[in-house]
């Protein structure tokens, strides 16, 4: 049948194919776009309040006092690590040393309290130091130089775990001084003096990134680079300082899991970058930059923590922990490109 | 009817983006679609080309009823759609880009997918294809080498490859100087008088005139009305369009310039980073307080590399810029800001706006990065006053008619028009003396660039010094207080605007003389 060029007439009836009604999973699916879209944290929030609610019905022990305050401790060199990923991840760089610095850190502190007898708070200024160090170097090969923070902060995720390997000779250094272990150990009335230094400092970096200059610029360099250079943004300064930020919070992370273990050893912080990318990824912070929040990001580390503190309490074995936190990311990353939908 | 659709609504989170649309073209027709930004234009086009589905209504293909679930599908059934963004794959040639995913291959049988690319066939078919829309375009030259133009008339011979029935083209202009867009009406004829239907997206009245049968004004998401080319008057489809008797679009001329110089640009030079001729050779003008200068040229001039340069993004490297009479030297933007140069840029997407970041956060960023007002909207330079951004944000707002639904909405959800008043709002908002507008008006509206006119001669009465840099030679004649035009990266005459007129403009861009 051929129709007529002059006006298109509408058919008397129309077929109503598309408005088929909407399955309960497709209601479902587009609420979590929504939510997704508007960045709520209930997309992060409900899964984690789900899997508390399991841990809780499998195992009687998970929600007693003691646990919840071993999960929180144990948390916090997580959350010290993901809060600098959140940082880097919303500037559009990733930094990939920082399970290794954890080690080299720990490694230099126990090293120079053991084996050169140093007081504590010069140890601290010394592992600082060194992690400050490796910080810039990744700043300055990604900015000045040009090489991607990928390649950089894996080049350096090499460098600082060889380090640490070489300064404890492969083993671990222990019986390290009480003082220093108070930072991992220690409690004010009954809250680890760890949770409270790594709340204190997700509260200054969530105050940085919504409240202040620097924090806007971060996410404009992440968002649009181009754009935030002709807005006057010092682009290399932002970098710089996000890759400096990520490697000071991985050092304060090594030292409070040095002190927690009582060792310095060059073969801890294996799992602290699955884990801290996991936890950015799941707290809705975008692997392409411009978006991310650190409440988001306490949530995903609350939720890797409870994960595998439940599979222990489960005795369920490491290997499948690991598999299970690969699962978690797959889904966070996969749930992130549904909520794009069909935009664009 | 080639391509058909009844009743198509689509809708996007907060937005009706179409309402029941009634669109046809036949075989061998050029029927053009026009509308103001966010009238649905592009909705519909991707309707047509398989990128969206409809929520409801019927679409229809050579009189057969289709459901398009990807832009594969659209292809297959004839229907090649040229979106203002160029696809090629750059790093191939255009040969191999004309025959992407179906290239003629030895040994299928055999091998299936694995086949080999039989290159001989290859660019025998490539270069007929080529010719038979008289394109000039070498088969072996890689994709990224091509120019606009040229890659336009790759994608249209590569939808004659695939019997191609209906050609959408949505905004095809946007990039071309006058002489291209009119080779390329030449080609688009000559495709007419083959049988293609052609739906033809524009902003552009004058050549929608020129070109098409008959003309489809949408409007908020419908059909507002279909009408015969022949015989419809500019006036009447922009009156639909924006469903207001349009005053003048220009704001009368009738400024005083002071004496005292905004900006003095003298012997500015850049060697370009690609080859070895200069980019800017030579540079030099002055802009008056309250005064526009408006800059002109052909594509590829320099205006664009001028505008980079004085505000910092490619630094010049030699000469000199002054602003109220002090020298200042030029690195980076941030030189430039703090020396109130502030550019409103080509590409509001690309360069001007944060998408991610919500209306009052782009404002924010603009203010804490100029040295200028930083201490207005900041505590110690660092912590954000988000109040009183709020307020300024609101003000911006209400100032310059920005269409939002609050302040936090995010700008990627704006229209084009209303991204490019946040661009302007939060170039203004740095206080500057000096405003380099780069192709102000370049894919918007009517209705909106009135209003961005409007701005600019807002702006000039309060003093500031303009430099409108445009290929829009009409825009820079009403504009302007004084005209320089720019050919091969130097300016080559100073003109005024009441004693001058688009012809001899023209004259001097393409010859220089």
């Amino acid at each position: 049948m051929r129709l007529q060029v002059d006006k298109p007439s509408a058919p008397t009836h129309v077929p109503q194919r598309e408005a088929a009604v909407p399955s309960r999973l497709r209601g479902a699916l587009a609420t979590f776009q929504r939510l997704r879209q508007q960045q709520s944290l209930l997309t992060t929030l409900i899964p984690l309040v789900a899997i508390w609610v399991w841990l809780a019905v499998s195992s009687r022990y998970f929600l007693t006092v003691d646990n919840v305050i071993n999960i929180l401790l144990q948390s916090v060199p997580l959350a010290l690590i993901a809060g600098g990923m959140t940082l880097n991840l919303v500037a559009a760089e990733i930094d990939l040393s920082v399970g290794s610095v954890v080690a080299l850190i720990s490694a230099v502190a126990a090293f120079s309290m053991v084996n050169l007898h140093q007081p504590w708070p010069v140890a601290i200024l010394a592992a600082l130091s060194v992690g400050v160090c490796t910080g810039f170097v990744n700043a300055w090969f990604t900015t000045a130089i040009g090489v991607p923070s990928f390649v950089v902060t894996l080049a350096m995720m090499g460098i600082a775990r060889g380090a640490a390997l070489l300064v404890t000779h492969g083993e671990a250094i222990v019986g390290l001084p009480a003082s220093f272990d108070y930072i991992g150990q220690g409690r004010l009335v009954f809250v680890p003096v760890a949770v409270l230094i790594a709340a204190f400092i997700l509260a200054l970096l969530h105050f940085t990134l919504t409240q202040t200059k620097f924090g806007l610029d971060v996410y404009a360099v992440g968002g649009n680079v181009e754009a935030a250079r002709i807005a006057g943004v010092n682009v290399r300064h932002i970098k710089s300082a996000v890759l400096v930020l990520s490697a000071v919070l991985a050092s304060v992370a090594g030292l409070v899991l040095g002190a927690r273990l009582d060792a310095g050893s060059g073969s801890i912080g294996y799992d602290l970058l699955l884990d801290s990318i996991a936890a950015v990824v799941i707290g809705g912070t975008s692997l392409l930059g411009g978006v991310g929040r650190i409440s988001g990001t306490v949530l995903g580390v609350l939720m890797i923590s409870s994960i595998r503190n439940g599979l222990v309490l489960l005795n369920v074995s490491d290997f499948w922990q690991e598999i299970a936190i690969g699962v978690v990311i797959l889904l966070a990353v996969a749930a992130d490109h549904l909520a794009k939908g069909r935009e664009d | 009817m080639a391509l058909g659709c009844w009743g198509v609504s689509k809708a996007f989170p907060g937005v009706q983006a179409l309402a029941g649309v009634d669109f046809g073209v036949a075989a061998g027709e050029v029927h053009a679609l026009v509308g103001e930004n966010g009238a649905g234009k592009s909705t519909l086009v991707k309707i047509f080309s398989g990128g969206y589905r409809p929520d409801s209504g019927v679409l229809q293909i050579r009189g057969e009823d289709v459901r398009l679930r990807r832009p594969a599908d659209a292809e297959a059934r004839g229907v090649v759609t040229i979106h203002q963004e160029i696809i090629l794959v750059p790093e191939l040639d255009v040969a191999t880009n004309l025959l992407l995913g179906t290239p003629p291959v030895r040994g299928r049988r055999l091998l299936g997918d694995l086949a080999m690319v039989d290159r001989r066939k290859l660019y025998e078919t490539a270069s007929r294809a080529l010719r038979e829309i008289h394109a000039g375009i070498d088969p072996r030259a890689r994709a990224r080498d091509l120019g606009v133009s040229a890659a336009q008339l790759v994608l249209l011979a590569r939808g004659l490859l695939r019997e191609m029935r209906i050609l959408i083209l949505d905004e095809p202009t946007a990039a071309l100087t006058p002489q291209e867009a009119d080779e390329l009406f030449v080609k688009l004829r000559a495709l007419r008088a083959k049988g293609v239907g052609i739906v033809y997206v524009s902003h552009r009245l004058d050549e929608v005139m020129a070109l098409a049968d008959r003309i489809t004004v949408l409007r908020d998401g419908r059909a507002v009305a279909t009408m015969a080319a022949q015989g419809a008057s500019v006036d009447r489809v922009v009156e639909l369009m924006l469903a207001r008797r349009l005053g003048d679009m220009y704001p009368p001329p009738d400024r005083a310039a002071a004496e005292r110089t905004a900006l003095d640009v003298s012997h500015l030079s850049r060697a370009s980073r690609r080859g070895g001729y200069l980019s800017l050779d030579d540079v030099s003008f002055r802009v008056a307080r309250g005064e526009i200068v408006g800059i002109t040229g052909l594509v590829g001039a320099g205006k664009t590399e001028l505008a980079r340069a004085l505000c910092g993004v490619d630094p010049p490297d030699g000469g000199d810029v002054r602003v109220d009479g002090q020298p200042v030297r030029i690195r980076s933007p941030r030189d430039a800001l703090q020396a109130g140069i502030t550019l409103v840029p080509e590409d509001r997407k690309r360069q001007g706006l944060v998408l991610l970041m919500s209306v009052v956060q782009n404002l924010a960023l603009a203010m804490a990065n100029a040295a200028t007002v930083r201490r207005a909207v900041t505590r110690l330079g660092q912590v954000l006053q988000w109040k009183r951004l709020a307020q300024v944000a609101r003000t911006q707002v209400d100032r310059y008619r920005i269409r939002v639904s609050s302040i936090g909405q995010q700008v990627r959800d704006l229209s084009g028009g209303n991204q490019q008043k946040v661009v302007l709002a939060k170039c203004l908002a740095t206080s500057p003396k000096v405003v380099v507008f780069d192709e102000p008006t370049r894919g918007i509206a009517v209705g909106s660039k009135a209003d961005i006119y409007r701005i600019i001669d807002e702006l000039v009465r309060q003093g500031l010094g303009v430099v409108l840099l445009s290929s829009e030679i009409e825009e820079v004649l009403h504009m302007s207080d004084r005209i320089y035009v720019m050919r091969n990266g130097a300016i080559v005459k100073e003109l005024e605007p009441a004693s001058t007129n688009a012809d001899v403009i023209l004259r001097y861009a393409a010859t220089g003389r």
